[in-house]
């Protein structure tokens, strides 16, 4: 027979041990390091960027911060992990507009909710894309490809960073915007999509200014269009979509630091202060 | 995102600084319920599904 009494005693100890455990770590914390998962390959202008800003932020906390890549599904199974993880602040996750903000649109089946899951803790700088094509695509300009598009249905070969990737998201919304239908084609990360750009495998890709470019510097690729709201000073000669062919297009990835719901107010204070 | 030398490595490669007040976990929180609505409604426009 079941001992009720028992089990509201190892209920109220376990919780007990709970409350005590976090309410240490969030006077000492962090007292180790801190992981990071950015749910995509290593190498790729996600990964890049956080690991430049959990350098800085490591610094401040006084421990280092792990990145731990692990990619799948659009960076909804590195998510999925993160939401499981005990809520101490010791995990977090690197949270990207794709498995963060469009994946519930996507998957109908998805193991988190971007929302009711996680604690946001503080968002990241902003990162625009950059279309670009293959040097020896006949078209020179955006306006071009766009009709290039609309008279050669699924014969513009696009390629993405992986399924749910910035890449991929923008270039099906900018597919639908200017009413042409593209051929997506996924790799596993933004370096061997563009590779395959810069190749001449595939006719262009979407890619972030960050790892894009080195690449256009080098004249390995044509840069035809921003996806931001204004010229951004390093392509002053690159139009945004927005006055070109998509009047109001703007988009661009963001990314945020989460941790799972649950994790104390005063861990999250010390992480936001950095 | 107070130092300068740091977000002005990340600005030379085009990152896009945003105004302080949105560096803030509760601006990330109203961000990302905000953009799970804009992707729904772009998901549902463009017909994308993934699985």
């Amino acid at each position: 027979m079941i001992d009720i009494r028992k089990l509201a005693a190892r209920a109220l100890l376990a919780m007990s041990f709970a409350a005590a455990a976090h309410g240490v770590s969030a006077q000492t914390y962090p007292s180790r390091p801190v992981t990071w998962i950015v749910p995509f390959a290593a190498g790729g202008p996600t990964d890049a960027l956080a690991r430049a800003i959990a350098e800085r932020v490591a610094r401040e906390l006084g421990q280092p911060i792990v990145i731990d890549n692990a990619p799948g599904a659009g960076g909804t199974v590195g998510a999925a992990k993160a939401s499981r993880a005990v809520p101490d602040g010791y995990t977090m996750l690197v949270g990207h507009m794709g498995y963060m903000g469009a994946a519930p649109a996507l998957y109908k089946k998805l193991a988190y909710d971007p929302v009711k899951d996680f604690a946001p803790v503080f968002r990241f700088p902003d990162t625009p894309l950059v279309l670009m094509v293959r040097k020896e695509h006949p078209a020179k300009d955006i306006k071009a490809l766009v009709d290039f598009g609309k008279a050669n249905p699924d014969k513009l070969f696009i390629s993405n960073a992986g399924v749910g990737s910035s890449s991929h998201l923008i270039a099906a919304l900018f597919a639908a915007s200017a009413g042409i239908r593209i051929s997506q084609v996924p790799y596993k990360g933004a370096g061997p999509a563009l590779i395959d750009v810069i190749g001449g495998q595939v006719d262009g890709i979407f890619d972030q200014t960050n790892t894009a470019l080195p690449q256009i510097k080098e004249a390995k690729v044509r840069a035809l269009a921003v996806t931001s709201k204004v010229r951004l000073p390093q392509l002053k000669d690159v139009p945004t979509l927005g006055e070109t062919v998509l009047p109001g297009f703007e988009a661009s990835t963001w990314y945020g630091i989460y941790s799972p719901k649950g994790t104390p107010q005063a861990v999250l204070d010390k992480v936001q202060r950095t | 995102m107070s130092d300068k030398t740091f977000t002005d490595r990340l600005a030379e490669q085009a990152i896009q600084m945003l105004p302080a007040e949105q560096y803030t976990g509760a601006a990330l929180g109203k961000h990302t319920e905000a953009e799970v609505a804009r992707w729904r409604a772009v998901a549902a426009k463009a017909n994308i599904a993934l699985d």
